[in-house]
Order: C-alpha cells, then sequence, then structure tokens
C-alpha cells in the first residue's frame, strides 16, 4: 500500500480536514463574502452621492478641502477615484477618509465597520495581525493539501463524477456532494489556496532572502520586486494633482485610475502616483509617476516589467476574483460557496460516521450557523450603537456555541430558523436606519441577496432531515 | 466573442456529460480540447492572464446542470441512527496537537527553506526566483502535509524532511 492508495490518503485528508474544520470555515465564509468587500462598504453608507467619473478640477478642490480642514500630520494622501470599483470620490490622509460629491465639494466621513471587521476575520481570523495572517495562510496551505489527498481518496472519481443520490439517511447525498464539489471546484480550490498562502508567506521569504543576501535589508529586496521610489530634490509645495490627473488622462494609456498616493508629503521627495488598472491583466496597476508639480516622470513598469514582478504584483486580484467586473465576482462567490460547504459537508460527514456526538455535533451546527446569524446581528448593531463589532461578533459566536454544548438538541432546525430571523432583522434595522437610501442600488444589491438567504434559512428549516 | 466563448465553455461541460453516460475517453480528450479553445476565446476579449483562469473555473460551475439532471432520489428516513458519544483522552488531544504543530508550523519552515533553496537554483532574476519561490512554497508544503499525515511512521518521514530540507538548504550558505 502505497501512499497514494485509498486510505492512507483519506486519513491524512480526514485529519487534517477535521481538526482545522472550524478555522477554515470560518475563513472560506468570510472570503466568500469579502468577493463583495467593495459593495458591502457601498451598503453601509448608501446615502453618499454615486458618480461614473470626476474632473480632474473636482479632485484638486476637493484635495485643497480636505487638508485646509485636516491640518494633522501625514506622511500620504490619497484620492480613490470613481472608476476604482466604488462609483465614490474619496479624499484621505493616514489619519482620516471623506467622501466627496462630483464636483469635489466635501460629503461626510468615510466609515465602514462591518465590512472591515469582516475583512479582518478573513485576513487574520481576528488574531493579532502578523500570527494571524501567517496562520490563515497556512490554512491556504491545507486547502491545498485536502484537494491533492482528496483527488487520491476518492475511490471511483471517473465513475462517480457527475453521481448525486438524494434522499435515505442523507449521508449519500452528503459525500456524493462533498466529492462533486471537490472534484470539479479543484482548480479554483487549488488557485486560492496558493494565492492564500502568498499573504502571510511574502514577508518570511522577504526575511529570509534579505538576510541571505542584503544583510537583513529588506527594503533592498522590496526594491527588486517593486519598483523603488524616484530620487527627488524638489521644493516641495501643495502637489498639483489637477496637472497629473490631465497629464494622465492626456497619455490615453486605457487603464482605468483606482486611486492616487501622494507620497512623502511636504518633504523634498514627495511625489504623485497614480494607480491604474490594466484592464486585461491581472496585475493589480500600472503605477504612474509624477513630480510634486504634476510633471510626468516614469511607470512603475508593472504591465511590462520582468515575469516575475507581473505574477506577484497579480496574486491579489487573482485571489479576491477583482478582475473583469461583477461577473467574475459573482462566479468567485458561487465557488466560494462551494468551498465552504466542503468545509461543511466534510466535518457533516465524519460526525455521521462517528455516530453524531450530540454535543460536538450540536457545537459544530451552532458555529456553521451561527457564525453567519452572529454577522447579521452584528451588523444590526452597528447601524444603530457605535460598538466593538470584532467583540461582539466572538460574543455572539461563543454564545451559540455554549448554549448548544450544553443543550444539544438545540439543533441545526432551530438556528437555521435563528439565522432566518437575524438576517430579517438585519434588512428591517437597515431599512429603518437609511429610509430613503434604502432603495438606492447600493442598498437594493445587498439586501435582494440578504431577503433571498433569509427565505432560504427558513425553508430550509423545514427539511425532513432537521425534523428528526 | 465572449459569447462564443461562454458557448464553447458549455459545450465542454456538455462534452463531459457525454462522455460519462458513453463511458468514452475520446469525449473526454474533447472536452479538454473544447476547454482549451474556450481559453483561447476568453483570452481573446480579456487577455490571456485572465481568460485561462475563467475557462478553468467555469466549467466547475456550469457542470452542476449535468450533476442536477444525473441525481438519483430516494425517500428520506425519519430514523436517525443512535447518537455515540465521542471519547476524548488528554493523550489523544496532545497528540493531536503534536501533529497540527508539526504541519502548521515545522513544516513551514521546512518548505519556506526548500522553496527558496529550489528557486535561487534558477539562473533568473531576484523577481522571477521569488515569484518562483511564491508559487513552490504552498504546493511543497502542502506535499510534506500529506506525506506526513498519509505515512504510518511519521517521525521517519519528520526526518527525512528534516534531512531533505538541510541538503537542499546547505545550497544557500554555500
Amino acid at each position: 500500500m502505497t501512499i497514494f492508495s485509498r486510505k492512507p490518503a483519506l486519513h491524512a485528508h480526514q485529519w487534517m480536514g477535521v481538526f482545522l474544520s472550524a478555522f477554515l470555515y470560518l475563513v472560506c465564509l468570510s472570503g466568500t463574502l469579502v468577493v463583495f468587500n467593495q459593495e458591502f462598504e457601498r451598503w453601509e453608507q448608501p446615502q453618499i452621492a454615486e458618480f461614473a467619473s470626476v474632473s480632474a478640477e473636482a479632485v484638486s478642490q476637493a484635495l485643497t478641502t480636505f487638508v485646509s480642514n485636516n491640518k494633522e500630520e501625514t506622511e500620504h494622501y490619497h484620492i480613490v477615484f470613481p472608476t476604482s470599483g466604488i462609483p465614490r470620490l474619496v479624499v484621505e490622509n493616514d489619519h482620516k477618509a471623506v467622501f466627496a460629491d462630483q464636483q469635489g465639494k466635501l460629503l461626510e466621513t468615510e466609515a465602514f465597520p462591518w465590512s472591515k471587521m469582516l475583512l479582518d476575520l478573513h485576513y487574520y481570523l481576528h488574531l493579532p495581525s502578523t500570527f494571524g495572517m501567517i496562520f490563515v495562510s497556512a490554512l491556504g496551505a491545507v486547502i491545498c493539501m485536502l484537494v491533492v489527498s482528496g483527488v487520491f481518496a476518492h475511490k471511483k472519481l471517473v465513475k462517480d463524477a457527475l453521481k448525486w443520490r438524494r434522499g435515505g439517511s442523507g449521508q449519500a447525498g452528503r459525500i456524493d456532494l462533498h466529492n462533486r464539489f471537490g472534484i470539479w471546484a479543484s482548480p479554483f480550490h487549488l488557485i486560492i489556496g496558493m494565492t492564500g498562502v502568498y499573504f502571510g508567506m511574502a514577508g518570511l521569504i522577504l526575511t529570509l532572502v534579505a538576510q541571505l543576501d542584503h544583510n537583513g535589508d529588506k527594503q533592498a529586496v522590496m526594491n527588486d520586486i517593486f519598483t523603488p521610489e524616484p530620487a527627488l530634490t524638489q521644493q516641495a509645495g501643495f502637489p498639483d494633482v489637477e496637472k497629473a490627473i490631465t497629464a494622465f488622462n492626456d497619455m490615453e494609456t486605457g487603464h482605468k485610475p483606482i486611486f492616487l498616493t501622494v507620497h512623502d508629503v511636504g518633504t523634498p521627495q514627495q511625489f504623485i502616483e497614480i494607480y491604474a488598472q490594466v484592464t486585461n491583466k491581472l496585475i493589480y496597476s500600472e503605477n504612474y509617476r509624477f513630480t510634486s508639480a504634476g510633471d510626468f516622470i516614469e511607470t512603475a513598469h508593472y504591465d511590462d516589467g520582468h515575469w516575475g514582478k507581473q505574477l506577484i504584483y497579480s496574486i491579489y486580484r487573482l485571489h479576491f476574483g477583482d478582475f473583469a467586473g461583477v461577473p467574475v465576482k459573482v462566479l468567485y462567490f458561487i465557488l466560494g460557496i462551494m468551498l465552504t460547504a466542503l468545509c461543511v459537508s466534510g466535518m457533516d460527514i465524519w460526525l455521521s460516521k462517528q455516530g453524531n456526538p450530540p454535543r460536538l455535533s450540536a457545537v459544530w451546527g451552532a458555529l456553521v450557523w451561527g457564525s453567519v446569524s452572529a454577522l447579521a446581528l452584528t451588523a444590526t448593531a452597528g447601524l444603530v450603537f457605535s460598538i466593538p463589532l470584532t467583540a461582539m461578533f466572538w460574543l455572539l459566536l461563543s454564545m451559540g456555541c455554549v448554549i448548544s454544548f450544553v443543550r444539544p438538541e438545540f439543533g441545526r432546525r432551530r438556528w437555521l430558523k435563528i439565522c432566518a430571523m437575524s438576517v430579517s432583522l438585519l434588512i428591517i434595522g437597515y431599512g429603518l436606519r437609511h429610509l430613503q437610501a434604502a432603495m438606492t442600488p447600493a442598498s437594493l444589491q445587498i439586501n435582494s441577496l440578504l431577503i433571498v438567504f433569509a427565505l432560504w434559512c427558513w425553508w430550509r428549516a423545514g427539511h425532513v432531515l432537521y425534523r428528526r | 466573442m465572449i459569447f462564443l466563448a461562454l458557448f464553447t465553455s458549455v459545450l465542454t461541460v456538455g462534452a463531459v456529460w457525454i462522455s460519462w453516460r458513453l463511458r468514452s475517453r475520446s469525449g473526454c480528450l474533447a472536452a479538454l480540447a473544447l476547454m482549451g479553445v474556450s481559453g483561447y476565446l476568453f483570452s481573446h476579449d480579456m487577455g490571456w492572464e485572465q481568460g485561462i483562469f475563467i475557462a478553468l473555473f467555469l466549467p466547475g460551475l456550469l457542470i452542476w446542470a449535468a450533476v442536477f439532471c444525473e441525481r438519483r432520489f430516494k425517500p428520506f428516513t425519519q430514523k436517525a441512527p443512535p447518537a455515540k458519544t465521542l471519547t476524548v483522552t488528554w493523550q489523544k488531544g496532545l497528540s493531536h496537537l503534536l501533529t497540527g504543530l508539526v504541519v502548521l508550523v515545522v513544516q513551514l519552515a521546512l518548505s519556506l527553506l526548500v522553496a527558496v533553496a529550489i528557486s535561487r537554483l534558477f539562473p533568473i532574476a531576484e523577481a522571477g526566483q521569488l515569484a518562483l519561490c511564491v508559487v513552490l512554497q504552498p504546493v511543497i508544503w502542502a506535499l510534506m502535509m500529506y506525506h506526513y499525515l498519509a505515512h504510518r511512521h511519521r517521525f521517519v518521514i519528520l526526518g527525512w524532511h528534516c534531512a531533505l530540507s538541510v541538503v537542499i538548504g546547505a545550497t544557500l550558505v554555500m
């Protein structure tokens, strides 16, 4: 018996899947939702004016007003363009971000605490950032390992390729769904796993290479991958962003500006950098650099630079599905649901093989559906109160798990109903909080999905398998 | 062109379905060829980088039409099997924790060392070596995890992994 035969492969698959199931589930669930992070940010402040384009004069006007209103020390100014994926104009420094309208008049302060909490859950699982990111990255490698072991563990890979046996005790259907999700979406799972590893490992690779080649100087390695900042010695006045944007537009690159950054504010090295999305590539952006006076210096050569540089700079968009617009986001969202369902069905299969130990099964059900309820209730609370949402999420989730541990009869049927009610509460709370703004596209695109999800949870709670 | 590419993806799934029903290998090869064509067509509109991934991921979604059509149903049984209690011992718990530490911490370090060492053996620019390292490291780590967990004599395997890492890692300081 080699390690590639069924039994050892299944053993490896089972051990890894069960041991890390809770973490894998939370990362996959949050990752699936984070695909729509930009949409969630818009949803949290639906009343903000939205527009497709903005003039260079309006951008300059917005920055000038912002700087005169916010005089605290900062190293950067950022301007996020309405072509960034969020059709709004945002002006910010290192401390504060403010929306502006199409004429460059400042509006209210940017605030998306729930989206930030969700993003942090996916990036760090709310652990201390460096450790959390490395741990989440390790889960990327675990996903790769689960794909490999899953393929070897499958006895009749081709024969069962399209099989789905529903009914009976539900176990056969669960196994079939698990296998179908796993096999057919495996290219996606592998890419998500491999790209996910990068975010935590990049720092470690950098440290090791810096130690080997540059006496520990990480910046030297960074300069080899990412283009170093231009060396300027100039009189640093107020950055002429209007001239820089006009010059960028005149270049007719065909690239979509995402945001603009003024680096090293107030120093002789101050320069303006416009990050623009290259629409037919995966690289995050091509960067156009200008002096403080708005004169073009150079590009950062991400679009036409070394393949290695391009590959590393492509990982973000490939991991988050942030390329080719909404259709790709929807594709990533559905495939992400499959990956999440894969974690849940895998653990369900194992629990069933163990004879459904009451307390453990109940706690797992609470984690799966309780985390969704906790996210919805946290978002609802965030609408009304200014409270630490991360603490509230974990408190609600822990409470759910404890209740299910103490009262194992508190099963999935109840959790599904709680989920439906939590999401309904969120929709009602959102409508009351935002009134007319709840009818804007920014609100409706998320709320319509939430309504469908709440109805599905309620319908699913009545399923025959959950009645027993 | 994008609609033609989408149509070719649908044809790919159709070819998989037919080949599966007929148990024919040629249908499977046709599906692979069609997937290549859809990749080309997507690349024509979206650039090859995006086109390839869309062509690779999309069948994973479209195939569900075939799975749905092939589903079999029998009545659900209301009778649940009797529940069992899981036995947990401290010894078992500690052994699982140790295994977790090996795959998540020790093998992280080993795979990192091996990936950096291998990528630096290639006579390419530093940016290329780093990119290669970024791609290799998760693959090496996943394979190490699998090798360790699938083997009965785990500590022997860990020893082999350490030895391999030392040998390959030695090239870093030579």
